[in-house]
């Protein structure tokens, strides 16, 4: 509560805990648009550069909301509280993060307010030979460093004090062996790496930003760096977590892969039913789909997860403990 | 290690091109301030499965945006065809930009390279490269800026002509159905794109068809009137323009 008092206005609305919403599921323009007025929706989940162009403007790249696209999502989505999630931000980058983002989305929150916004642990450009910005192709883990948390740390901050509402970053799906052991071990060789664990409980204690908890990035990283998802759950500050995200994905070439493009695997449920008694904060849980797998998963089946994570939201509900509204 | 020294080392290993990627540690990384112990764990890295499938699954990414971007012209190819199109703008760097739009011009342009000059297929390419230039006008607010004027005439930076060798709602409807394309015809179909057009394409008159190739490079206003000896043409010039088809430069 101290730090509710001490922070300026702007920032205090990001330090709060947002009250529970109930189950959402991503905006996808090919999605049918009655999906959004059914009642297995409470929300929805925004990717603002789904409703952008990227324009290059005095050697500087921007990113305009399309008007047409942002009214039709608006349109489809009336009614229902929204969140942003974001995939452009690359808050990791050492050598900057992406303000051109951040510009649009100061846009977006004038326009279209949401109740937080997330973003991914990872960092996706580097820089260049001459200076320039270099993208990878694919966001990449951050290593488990104390410089690394710290610079993370700031940033949110800063976010935080940006946007005033709770920005959330969600656990990344990796498949490089060096940043995916120890996860259910505390022991720990001299270096100064964390694991996942640490490294993510080391950013959302800092006091700026939530977890967006993936049950799936977990499941894949537990599956393919061969360590238990129940333990690390545990290790977790789960009274930090807001948002769950359940998702399915496939086999290839013996990893398990973050696809989301299959139902969600009974593992996920599991950790979903073991996590959610356990997290006093979770303000919402979001099934998620890539929009080009959507026609191959289909719309009941789809909406059949919404139902299912319903149920278990719904059950879980009475047995969470009493929400944390300030944290140490 | 310092993470920005860390993550470009580890970015260009995955950015890197397979025949690049075994001398990565000599040569990739000597411009870094890499400790000996750093060196032998991006090495080891190197070596795990979990960095040659990350790069797997950044190929994978890339062909993905490549295939959004032209996902008609693709579309009517030979899947066999279609892959080593996108293997190759793949292997040449195309597809790391998160925004495809970007570089769609590109793509289009390598992808026509590679296609027969009569084909539906080129026709695609065409108005897809067509309708990403009038969007790409239309975000960054070009369509609507009037032309600075003067009196040299030249095709409008944000519109195009494309060529069909059929009536194009059949060849359009042929990709939308998954059916057998309508047979190549001699006669063809020019259409034109532009942001400032309703809808953003109409049909090109033969008359605009030949004004729009004798202006592939810029001409003399009074030197296109003179040769045409129309007295429709000033009219046929002014409605280009005015429909950002045409543009005038100082």
């Amino acid at each position: 509560m101290r730090a509710a008092l001490l922070d300026p206005p702007s920032h205090r609305g990001a330090s709060s805990v947002p009250a529970p919403i109930g189950i959402g599921f991503p905006y996808m323009p090919a999605m049918p648009a009655e999906v959004y007025g059914q009642d297995l929706i409470d929300f929805v989940e925004i990717t603002p550069e789904a409703l952008c162009r990227e324009r290059h403007e005095d050697g500087r790249v921007r990113f305009d909301l399309v008007p047409g696209q942002l009214a039709r999502a608006r349109e489809t989505c009336a009614g229902l509280p929204m969140v942003v999630h974001g995939v452009q931000l690359s808050i990791g980058s050492a050598h900057g993060w992406n303000s051109a983002y951040l510009d649009m989305l100061e846009q977006l929150q004038h326009v279209w307010p949401f109740v937080w916004h997330s973003e991914h642990l990872s960092f996706q450009t580097i820089p260049g030979p001459h200076g320039e910005v270099l993208e990878t192709g694919v966001p990449l883990p951050m290593p488990y460093t104390e410089e690394a948390a710290s610079l993370i740390v700031k940033r949110c901050a800063a976010i935080a004090r940006r946007f005033g509402v709770p920005f959330l970053l969600e656990n990344p799906a990796h498949y490089l062996e060096a940043q995916g052991k120890m996860a259910d071990t505390r022991e720990r060789d001299e270096s100064p790496l964390f694991d996942e664990v640490d490294f993510m409980n080391r950013i959302t204690m800092g006091g700026a930003c939530r977890q967006l908890l993936d049950l799936h990035n977990l499941h894949c990283n537990a599956v393919n760096h061969g360590f238990d998802a129940f333990k690390a759950i545990d290790r977790l500050a789960l009274e930090r977590v807001t948002e769950i995200h359940l998702a399915g994905g496939s086999w290839r070439d013996g990893f398990l892969m973050d696809a989301h493009d299959s139902v969600v695997p009974q593992p996920v449920w599991d950790l979903l039913a073991y996590v959610l008694p356990r997290a006093p904060n979770v303000a919402g849980v979001v099934f998620e789909v890539l929009d080009r797998y959507a026609p191959k998963v289909g719309v009941d089946a789809m909406l059949r997860e919404l139902e299912h994570a319903r149920a278990i939201w719904n059950a879980c509900r009475h047995r969470r403990p009493t929400p944390v509204r300030a944290f140490a | 290690m310092a993470l920005i020294d860390y993550q470009t080392a580890l970015g260009r290993l995955i950015r890197s091109r397979p025949a690049e990627i075994d001398d990565a540690a000599q040569r990739q990384w000597q411009d870094l301030a890499l400790s000996n112990r750093e060196r032998e764990s991006l090495e080891s890295t190197l070596a795990g499965r979990g960095l040659h499938f990350t790069r797997e699954v950044q190929r994978s990414w890339c062909k993905g945006r490549a295939r959004n971007t032209a996902y008609l012209t693709l579309s009517v190819m030979p899947e066999s065809q279609r892959q080593a199109l996108l293997d190759a703008w793949v292997d040449g760097g195309g597809g790391i930009a998160s925004f495809a739009a970007g570089e769609a011009e590109r793509l289009l342009d390598f992808i026509a390279l590679r296609l027969p000059p009569v084909s539906h297929a080129i026709s695609l390419c065409r108005m897809e490269q067509a309708v990403h230039r009038a969007n790409a006008a239309l975000a960054s607010g070009h369509a609507t800026e009037a032309g600075v004027g003067g009196g040299v005439l030249c095709r409008a930076a944000s519109a195009s002509m494309v060529e069909f060798f059929a009536e194009p709602n059949l060849v359009l409807q042929a990709v939308q159905s998954n059916t057998p394309l309508p047979p190549l015809s001699d006669a063809v179909v020019p259409v034109f794109f532009s942001p400032k057009l309703p809808g953003m394409f109409r049909r090109a008159e033969p008359r605009e068809a030949a004004l729009w190739h004798r202006l592939a490079l810029p001409a003399d206003s009074a030197a296109v009137r003179a040769e045409c000896a129309d007295a429709n043409l000033a009219a046929t010039v002014e409605t280009l323009l005015e429909q950002g088809i045409l543009d005038t430069l100082a």
